[in-house]
């Protein structure tokens, strides 16, 4: 049994489109070990979002290897890809990461129903106390929270199946700085009881401080030659 | 748990979901009603008459002489000569005839003139004979017998009096109340326009056409005047050998001593429904258009609502939803709305035909179940569901195409 979560080894991307001049990206090597908190930075446009879509398998490597939990799956198919993500992997993003017109309860319960897991209601009712949200949010309408609480049920929902990795994309930038600090406290807290594996992407160096390592993300790539 | 997904999005999109709803269901109710109507009218029109191999008449258009004779609409052109019914009743080829004698009325009810043989004879239905539900068919000369509606809609029964007038308006002038007529009987409801008719005896025809004087005779003494009929209106014929009909409608065509007409009434009966059946044609295909122009705007609203739905897309997509599943979701909804429209539309349809029921009898002749469940309301209702798939095609690729491009970074 590996300890490797991720394990990236020689993989290329590049954009498909009209544009042939699509910059191609190449990860010669990068691991991280099963229960490290990755902080990973750097300027838009570096490809920040380009390994989170590939580590959560919106995009597809060019060739290469990318294997998660021991599994090859940068190879898989459509639908496996789909139910891995469901069963291994939490996403957060900047924002919009509920679906408004559900309530909250339905929102984390869509996230057993396609991982296949009866969503466990003590689970949730612990993991919201530890966030600090009242339980009344559970019947009340997405669209009736504060984005900060929208925030942390959405790490709830990210964080229900038990996922092995989480992802988790510039969370805070819409929050203010005493509401991000609270945030980031109950994230790290979470994730260090779970043990979850956490690659965190932000711009905002003052965050660094709360992780294992800290990683710009151009670091990552090689130098392509065309 | 993808149902209550795609309800509670409907439900967050209320406002056209609703228009969308209504204008389903009110084209639903539209075809419904028009399919209901074509059917039941097809059904009751064939019902009318049956083992009549051929109606004789004054000569005229068939579908005249089939209109008065069968369905009790508008007038006879001209009269035959009884003598005519006499021979027709004694040729070999003929095993039944029925004298009807047209002309007068009860409170709007069309009055016939017949004979017993009326009642043994006339055929409706898969060949069902009339039955007398209460009382026995006339034996006097001032007895009638009367259809299921006339008993019903007047709240006759059985040794009621009534007089009977001369023309056909619902009021008339001429009204023969020195001579009452009893009621001997009321017949079984048919469904067929014999529910709206007071039959009496061919003699008593001549009766209420008698001078007042000798009117009264008669009411005193029976037989006081002689009371054979000088004209009927027509005679329907059952023969012996359905071989025969052609040379007997020859015989009678070319009958040298009256002017006669004979038509074969499947024939006249196609070609009346042949005129009534293009304007349900039509009525058909502008309740399909109604429809199909529904079902855009079920397209119209779902494709409208996608933009709006790509962040959605993109939670569902990370939480492990296959494009498959996005598009199962889309098609729900749609799905969702156009059976809900149906049975509305159903519910709606049944509980208006059963309310309305007696008001459509007896304001406009129609008599309609409210019982719309049929093969063919299946097979349309299997339509519309497979139209609302195919509309539902447009919306449904968008949200593929938008779920396999949705990345991570489209979300902001």
């Amino acid at each position: 049994m590996t300890n490797i979560a991720i394990d990236i080894q020689n993989l290329h991307y590049q954009y498909r489109g009209k544009n042939k001049h699509n910059p191609l990206f190449h990860i010669p090597k990068w691991q991280v070990e099963a229960g490290d908190t990755v902080f990973l930075h750097g300027k838009s446009g570096t490809g920040k979002s380009t390994v989170l879509n590939l580590l959560s398998g919106i995009l597809k490597p060019l060739n290469g290897d990318l294997h998660l939990l021991g599994e090859n799956f940068g190879a898989m198919k459509g639908a496996a890809t789909d139910a891995f993500r469901a069963k291994h992997i939490g996403v957060v993003f900047q924002v919009f990461n509920l679906i408004p017109y559900l309530p909250v309860l339905k929102n984390i319960e869509l996230a057993g129903y396609f991982a296949n897991n009866k969503t466990d209601i003590e689970s949730v009712k612990a993991m919201l106390a530890s966030l600090a949200l009242p339980e009344e949010v559970l019947m009340q309408p997405v669209s009736q929270l504060s984005v900060g609480q929208q925030q942390r049920v959405a790490i709830v929902r990210a964080l229900i199946n038990s996922p092995e990795i989480l992802l988790v994309d510039e969370p805070t930038s819409a929050l203010d700085s005493s509401a991000r600090d609270a945030f980031m406290q109950v994230l790290m807290d979470v994730a260090k009881r779970k043990n979850t594996t956490m690659i965190f992407v932000s711009h905002d160096q003052s965050l660094a401080k709360y992780f294992h390592q800290s990683l710009d993300v151009a670091s990552l790539f090689a130098v392509e030659e065309h | 748990m993808l149902l209550t997904v795609a309800k509670l999005s409907l439900i967050s999109r209320k406002k056209t979901a609703i228009l969308t709803f209504l204008s389903l269901t009110i084209s639903l109710l539209v075809l419904f009603s028009v399919e209901h109507t074509r059917l039941e009218a097809k059904n009751s029109f064939n019902r009318s008459i049956s083992g009549t191999d051929l109606i004789v008449g004054a000569p005229s258009g068939q579908l005249n002489l089939l209109l008065y004779s069968v369905f009790r609409l508008g007038s006879p052109t001209n009269n035959i000569k009884y003598s005519s019914y006499e021979l027709l009743a004694e040729n070999q080829l003929v095993d039944w005839a029925i004298p009807i004698s047209l002309g007068d009325s009860h409170k709007g009810f069309r009055v016939v003139g017949t004979n017993k043989s009326y009642f043994e004879h006339f055929r409706y239905g898969s060949d069902r004979a009339l039955t007398i539900e209460t009382g026995e068919a006339f034996s006097g000369l001032f007895e009638t017998v009367i259809g299921a509606d006339v008993a019903e809609e007047l709240g006759y029964k059985v040794d009621d009096e009534i007089v009977i007038a001369h023309g056909i308006g619902a009021t008339s002038f001429k009204n023969h109340d020195q001579a009452p007529f009893r009621i001997a009987g009321v017949l079984k409801r048919t469904g067929t326009p014999v529910d709206k008719t007071v039959h009496v005896s061919l003699e008593a025809i001549e009766a209420i056409h008698l001078p007042v004087s000798k009117l009264l005779e008669l009411v005193d003494d029976p037989n006081a005047v002689e009371l054979e009929p000088a004209t009927i209106t027509a005679v329907l014929l059952g023969l012996n050998s359905r071989l025969a009909t052609f040379r007997l409608q020859r015989e009678i065509n070319n009958y040298p001593s009256d002017r006669l007409m004979a038509v074969l009434p499947g024939v006249a009966m196609t070609e009346l429904w042949s005129l009534v059946g293009t304007v349900e044609n039509i009525l058909r295909f502008i309740a399909v258009l109604v429809l199909i122009s529904a079902l855009f705007g079920l397209s119209t609203m779902l494709l409208a609502s996608m933009h709006e739905r790509r962040n959605e897309i993109a939670v569902l997509r990370i939480l492990g939803a296959g494009p498959k599943t996005i598009v199962t979701l889309i098609l729900l909804e749609a799905l969702l709305l156009a059976i809900l429209a149906i049975v509305s539309a159903i519910v709606i349809l049944t509980g208006a035909l059963f309310s309305l029921n007696e008001f459509l009898a007896a304001e406009y002749g129609l008599f309609l179940t409210w019982n719309i469940f049929t093969l063919e309301l299946l097979y349309v209702s299997l339509g519309v569901i497979t139209a609302t798939t195919i509309t539902a095609a447009l919306p449904c690729y968008e949200a593929y195409k938008s779920a396999i491009l949705q990345q991570l970074s489209n979300t902001r």
